[in-house]
């Protein structure tokens, strides 16, 4: 089972993340809840995958974090 | 003498400065305390595991102790013993304080950058929880 590379996750999407915290888009408690599954270090799947975090979604591929989705788009993949 | 009080200072000031706990003493301190060592900073898993630390959150978490209960923590830390009633050492509720004012830190840093609405501000904040939410 492979390990996220966080590195790997484009900058620009780590920071559009951020400022849907500004906009109040995302929660305080949802983004500290990714924080701590970040620092977990969780296995993922070799396929698609889907982590839902309440206010988004984290869709990823095996080892790739590709997206942070709203609530509401649809994540395809394994759900975590 | 004069400048071991400004350096002294210019410490306290500066509020962004971290310690960075290297990943094999993070690793020899949760063997001893507990996975929740883990929970004191922002656990950097691109580099291995490593620690960071605000300063702040480590001097509050000091004050908070009684001065007994922190010098009792830094025998023990220095120690290579296991603690033998880990939930009651000194350096549990040590963690424990650094542990729950770091949350305190996260979600005081959210809070402002939320607020603020001065745009350099806004870009710094925007940086500093990039670097706690996915590490540096």
């Amino acid at each position: 089972m492979p390990r996220i590379d966080w590195r790997s996750l484009p900058l620009q999407i780590k920071q559009h993340l951020i400022q849907r915290l500004k906009d109040r888009e995302i929660t305080q408690g949802d983004l500290e809840s990714l924080k701590m599954w970040i620092e977990a270090n969780p296995d993922v799947p070799d396929g698609p995958w889907c982590k839902g975090f309440g206010s988004f979604k984290l869709a990823g591929e095996g080892k790739y974090p590709k997206t942070f989705l709203t609530k509401h788009q649809r994540c395809v993949g394994k759900n975590l | 003498m004069m400048s071991t009080l400004i350096d002294y200072l210019e410490e306290l000031a500066d509020s962004d400065r971290v310690i960075t706990v290297p990943a094999d003493e993070v690793d020899r301190l949760a063997e001893r305390f507990g996975d929740r060592v883990r929970q004191m900073g922002q656990l950097n898993m691109n580099n291995g595991g490593s620690l960071e630390i605000p300063v702040s959150v480590i001097r509050d978490a000091a004050t908070q102790l009684e001065s007994q209960s922190l010098l009792a923590a830094v025998q023990e830390l220095k120690s290579e013993r296991f603690a033998e009633l880990i939930d009651r050492s000194a350096t549990s509720c040590l963690i424990e304080k650094i542990s729950e004012n770091y949350r305190g830190y996260f979600r005081d840093l959210m809070t402002r950058y939320q607020e603020t609405t001065d745009p350099l501000e806004t870009t710094r904040l925007r940086d500093q929880l990039l670097r706690e939410v996915f590490g540096s």
